[in-house]
C-alpha cells in the first residue's frame, strides 16, 4: 500500500558520541502510483495532480506527482526514528525543490551541524536534504521529465537522473 | 538576480495582505485509525505510533502534522482570492513544523492564530507564507506550522 523503506544508516543517536559532520540517511522507494494514492487518502490531500493520471496530464505534468509533504515525511521520519522513543523532533524547516514521480527512489539525509545542552535538554541541529534517483527511460524522456541541465549517472546499462528534492534544517532533542 | 531592496519594496506593495488573519480549518479528531493509515502510507513502522498495547500509549509521528494541517491549508486559499488569479499556478515550495507537545489518539485539535505572515515577489514568482498553530482540547499549543507557496507568472495579480 504505502512505500517500502530500509533501515536508518549512519551514526548512533548517542549525544556524547556524535560529532559535527556525522551523517544519517534513510532510503525509501520506489514510489508507486498506489502509494501516492494511499498518501492522498490518508493525508486528506486529494489534489487530482496526485490522484489522477488524466488530471495530471491535463495540467501539463505528464503524469501524477507525489505530494511534497510525503517527501518531507520521510525526512521527518529520518529525524524522529533516529531520535528514538525517548527523543523528540523539535523543528523541521524545508524547501521543496524537485518533483517526485512514480519509480523514484528517495534518499533522505541529515548532517549534524551543532550540538548543545540548554535547560537540561540535549539538542542536535542538522542540515537535512533528500535526493531522488530516477531511472531514465524513453517514455519518461518523451513526457519531458528531464532537462539538459539535470545531473545524470550511469550504473551498468541503466542511466539515472539524480535530483535534490528537499533542502532544509532540523532540530532534535536526544534523551 | 533580485536584490534584497527589491524584495523589501515588493513587500510594501503587498502590505495589505501582511498579517491578515484568515479563517482556517475546523477541528481535527485524532484517532488511532487515522494515525495508522498515515503511518502505512509513509512506511512508518515504529510500535510507539502503531501498537495499541504500547506501554506509554501511542502518539502521532511528527510527519503526521501534514495530515492534521491539511484542513488549515485548504482553509487558507479563499483568503487569496483577488490576489491569486489561477490556482493551478500555485506551488507548495516550503514547510515548517515546530513540535511543542505530543498528539495522541482521542485528541481534538483546533487551528488557531492562522494568518498570512509574508507576501513578496522574488525572481518571477510571488511568495506567500502562512502560519497557524494547533491547540489540543486542553488548550495546549502542540504544533506551529508555516506553509510557503510560490505562484508562477500569470497566476497572480501584480500590485
Amino acid at each position: 500500500m504505502g512505500i517500502e523503506g530500509k533501515e536508518i544508516e549512519g551514526v548512533e543517536p548517542i549525544f556524547d558520541k556524535i560529532i559535527v559532520g556525522d551523517e544519517i540517511s534513510l532510503v525509501k522507494g520506489p514510489v508507486t502510483r498506489e502509494g501516492i494514492q494511499a498518501y492522498g487518502k490518508a493525508s486528506g490531500d486529494r489534489n487530482p495532480i496526485h490522484m489522477s493520471e488524466k488530471a495530471a496530464i491535463a495540467s501539463g505534468l505528464g503524469d501524477v506527482i507525489a505530494h511534497g509533504l510525503s517527501s518531507m515525511a520521510y525526512v521527518n521520519q529520518l529525524l524522529g526514528n533516529w531520535a528514538g522513543e525517548n527523543g523528540w523532533v523539535r523543528k523541521i524547516d524545508i524547501q521543496m525543490r524537485g518533483m517526485v514521480r512514480v519509480d523514484d527512489i528517495l534518499t533522505s539525509k541529515g548532517k549534524i551541524t551543532k550540538k548543545y545542552e540548554e535547560g537540561g535538554k540535549k539538542f542536535v541541529e542538522l542540515d537535512v536534504w533528500q535526493e531522488s534517483k530516477t531511472l531514465v527511460t524513453e517514455e519518461k524522456e518523451k513526457k519531458g521529465f528531464f532537462k539538459e541541465k539535470d545531473e545524470f549517472i550511469t550504473e551498468g546499462d541503466a542511466k539515472y537522473r539524480i535530483q535534490k528534492t528537499i533542502l532544509g534544517t532540523g532540530v532534535v532533542i536526544l534523551p | 538576480m533580485v536584490g534584497k531592496d527589491e524584495v523589501e519594496k515588493s513587500r510594501e506593495m503587498y502590505r495589505e495582505f501582511m498579517g491578515k488573519e484568515v479563517k482556517a480549518g475546523g477541528k481535527f479528531m485524532v484517532t488511532q485509525k487515522k494515525i495508522t493509515a498515515y503511518c502505512e502510507a509513509v512506511g512508518q513502522n515504529e510500535p510507539r505510533y502503531l501498537d495499541e498495547n504500547y506501554s506509554r500509549g501511542t502518539i502521532a509521528p511528527p510527519e503526521a502534522a501534514a495530515m492534521y494541517g491539511v484542513s488549515a491549508m485548504v482553509g487558507f486559499m479563499p483568503s487569496l482570492r483577488g490576489l491569486i488569479t489561477n490556482f493551478s499556478k500555485l506551488l507548495h515550495v516550503g514547510q515548517y513544523f515546530e513540535y511543542l507537545g505530543p498528539v495522541r489518539p482521542g485528541d481534538e485539535l483546533t487551528t488557531k492564530d492562522a494568518k498570512i505572515v509574508d507576501v513578496h515577489e522574488k525572481g518571477d514568482m510571488l511568495w506567500i507564507v502562512f502560519e497557524s498553530s494547533l491547540y489540543n482540547q486542553d488548550n495546549k499549543k502542540v504544533t506551529i506550522s508555516r506553509w510557503t507557496y510560490g505562484i508562477r507568472p500569470g497566476g497572480y495579480k501584480k500590485m
